[in-house]
C-alpha cells in the first residue's frame, strides 16, 4: 500500500514539472535519454507535429519544393504560393504534367486535389505522407 | 501442499517477470527516455550481449501512423541453448542527410537490415549485429549518364553479466554521385563504445553508471573542395531503480553531462563548429502493473543545455554565438498485456485535452507510437 502511494505521489509530482519546468521548442532530448524512441533519437515526425513541436505552419510551405525520391522516378516540382494556390510539375521523360489548385492545412494534414497529405517541415526539408507513402522535398526558393 | 506451494511461487516469478522481458521502444519512450539505464528488449542494439534476456520474439516498432517506412520489425530465436539467431528489417540509423544529400540528392540511406547473433562465453553473455543498407539510382536524362549509389555497414559487439553491458559499434557509410567525368563522394568512420554497470544496493534499489562514447570521421569531396566532417559525442550517467514491488518501478536518471560537437571544416577555407553541451539531463520513468493485463507509465525529461556555434571563415572574422536552454516533456503509455502479445503504446495527451473527434471535431490520434511484442515458446509452454 505504502509503495503505491509513492507512485501517485510521483505521478503527481511529475505535471508539477510541467508549472515548473522552463518552457523550449526543442525536444528535450540529451545524450544518453529523453528520446522518444527511450534513447536519444526522436525519429518520430507525427508525433512532433501533435504536440506543436514540429513546424507544421502554413506559411513555411510557401515557396517551390523539388522532389528528392529514393527511386528513380520522375521529378516533381511543388509551388505554394500565399494565395493558397498551388503548382505541382511532373517530369516524366521530359514531358512535363501540370496540375494546378488550391491547397489548405488542417493540423498536420494538407490538403491538395490529389489527396490528403500528412506533412511536416524540417529546416529545408518537407516530407509529405499518403496512404503510407512518403514524398521527400527539398526547398529551392521561398 | 510444499509443491504446490512452489509451483505457485514459479508461476508467481514468470508473471513478475514477463513484463520486463518483453519491452519496447514505447516502453523507455514513454518512460522519459530511460532506455539506456533499465532492461528493455530495445537494449540488444546498444548491448548486444542482452539478446539471450529477450529470445523467442517477434517485434514491431511502429512509430508513426501511416508510415510505414518508418516501421521496424524483427525476430530473435532460440536456435539451440545458448545461442540466439535474430533479424531485423527497417531499423533506422542516424547519419547526416544533410551531407548526404549534398552528395546524393536522390537516395536516401537511413534505414538498415539487421542480422543478428547471440553466444556464450564464459559464462558471459555475447553478441554481435551486422546492419547493411544500400541504395543506388541511374539517371540518363539530357544526354548526361548520372549514377549515384550510397552504402551504410555497421557492426556491433558486445558483452553482458547480470552486472554489466558492454558494446562496441563500428559504421562505415560512403556515397557516391558519378556523371561524365565528374565525381563527388563522400565516406567515414565511426566508432563508438557503451558501457553500464548495476550495483544492488537493497532489495528494492538498484543504482546505475552509464558512459557512452562515440567518434565520427568522414571527409566528402565535391568537386575541387574537400569537406571533413566530425561528430564527437560523450556522456556520463547514472540512476536510481527502484523496484518498489514487482509491480512498480521508479526510475530516476541524471545525466550528468553531455557533449556533442560536430565539426565541418573545408579543406583551406570555411570552418563551422557545433557544440552541445547538456549539464544535466533529468529523466524520470514510473511504470506501474495496475491490472494483470494492463501496465500504466508516466515519464518526464527535462534537460538543460547550452549551445555554441562558431563559424571561422577563411577570410574575416570568426562569429561566436551561444545560448543556453532547458526544455521539458512529459509523456504517458499504456502496455496491453494478450496473452502471448503485448502492444506498448506512447499516448498522445493531446486527446485527453480535446476529447475523441465525436466531441471535439479534432484529428486526434490515440498513440503517438506503438509497439508490438510477441513471445513465443515460453518456458513451461
Amino acid at each position: 500500500m505504502k509503495n503505491r502511494h509513492i507512485c501517485l505521489i510521483i505521478s503527481l509530482i511529475i505535471p508539477l514539472f510541467i508549472v515548473c519546468g522552463q518552457g523550449g521548442n526543442a525536444d528535450p532530448v540529451g545524450l544518453t535519454g529523453g528520446g522518444d524512441d527511450g534513447y536519444i533519437y526522436t525519429d518520430h515526425p507525427e508525433q512532433e507535429e501533435e504536440t506543436g513541436k514540429g513546424e507544421t505552419s502554413a506559411d513555411s510551405l510557401i515557396g517551390s519544393w523539388i522532389s528528392v525520391q529514393d527511386t528513380a522516378g520522375p521529378v516533381i516540382y511543388l509551388t505554394f504560393r500565399d494565395d493558397q494556390s498551388y503548382v505541382m510539375q511532373i517530369d516524366i521523360e521530359n514531358y512535363p504534367m501540370l496540375h494546378e489548385g488550391r491547397y489548405s492545412t488542417d493540423g498536420n494534414q494538407l490538403i491538395l486535389n490529389e489527396g490528403i497529405f500528412i506533412y511536416q517541415i524540417d529546416a529545408d526539408m518537407l516530407m509529405m505522407t499518403l496512404d503510407g507513402y512518403v514524398f521527400v522535398f527539398r526547398k529551392v526558393t521561398s | 501442499m510444499k509443491k504446490r506451494n512452489r509451483f505457485t511461487l514459479i508461476m508467481i516469478l514468470m508473471i513478475c517477470t514477463a513484463a520486463s522481458l518483453v519491452a519496447t521502444e514505447s516502453r523507455v519512450g514513454s518512460m522519459g527516455g530511460v532506455g539506456y539505464y533499465i532492461h528493455d528488449n530495445s537494449n540488444i542494439f546498444y548491448f548486444p550481449g542482452t539478446l539471450h534476456y529477450y529470445a523467442n520474439q517477434a517485434v514491431a516498432e511502429l512509430r508513426a501512423k501511416n508510415a510505414d517506412n518508418l516501421y521496424t520489425v524483427g525476430v530473435q530465436m532460440e536456435r539451440k541453448p545458448g545461442s540466439i539467431v535474430g533479424v531485423y528489417l527497417n531499423r533506422p540509423i542516424d547519419l547526416p542527410q544533410d551531407i548526404l544529400m549534398d552528395v546524393t540528392p536522390d537516395l536516401t540511406l537511413d534505414r538498415v537490415i539487421s542480422l543478428l547473433y547471440g553466444g556464450k562465453w564464459n559464462n558471459k553473455n555475447w553478441g554481435v549485429i551486422l546492419s547493411y543498407a544500400s541504395d543506388k539510382t541511374e539517371d540518363d536524362a539530357f544526354g548526361i549518364q548520372e549514377k549515384e549509389s550510397a552504402r551504410y555497414i555497421g557492426l556491433c559487439a558486445g558483452l553482458s553479466t547480470s552486472d554489466y553491458d558492454l558494446g562496441f559499434n563500428l559504421e562505415l557509410p560512403s556515397a557516391k554521385w558519378e556523371a561524365d567525368d565528374d565525381e563527388d563522394k563522400w565516406g567515414g568512420t565511426g566508432i563508438g563504445i557503451h558501457g553500464r554497470y548495476f550495483s544492488t544496493r537493497s532489495s528494492v534499489l538498484k543504482l546505475v553508471g552509464i558512459g557512452n562514447l562515440y567518434f565520427g570521421n568522414t571527409t566528402r569531396e565535391i568537386g575541387d573542395a574537400e569537406i571533413g566532417y566530425n561528430r564527437l559525442n560523450i556522456a556520463i550517467g547514472g540512476a536510481a531503480l527502484y523496484q518498489l514491488d514487482p509491480k512498480n518501478l521508479v526510475v530516476l536518471a541524471v545525466e550528468a553531462f553531455g557533449r556533442n560537437q560536430d565539426k565541418e571544416e573545408v579543406k583551406d577555407g570555411d570552418e563551422y563548429t557545433y557544440t552541445r553541451t547538456v549539464l544535466p539531463g533529468i529523466y524520470l520513468g514510473v511504470e506501474s502493473k495496475l491490472k494483470s493485463w494492463l501496465i500504466g507509465r508516466l515519464g518526464a525529461r527535462q534537460v538543460y543545455q547550452s549551445i555554441k556555434e562558431v563559424a571561422k571563415p577563411a577570410q574575416g572574422e570568426e562569429v561566436e554565438t551561444m545560448e543556453s536552454q532547458s526544455t521539458f516533456a512529459v509523456s504517458f503509455g499504456l502496455g496491453i498485456i494478450l496473452g502471448d502479445l503485448q502492444l506498448d503504446a506512447m499516448m498522445n495527451e493531446g486527446i485527453l485535452f480535446d476529447g475523441p473527434n465525436f466531441i471535439s471535431g479534432q484529428n486526434n490520434t490515440l498513440a503517438n507510437r506503438i509497439s508490438l511484442t510477441y513471445s513465443f515458446n515460453k518456458p513451461g509452454k
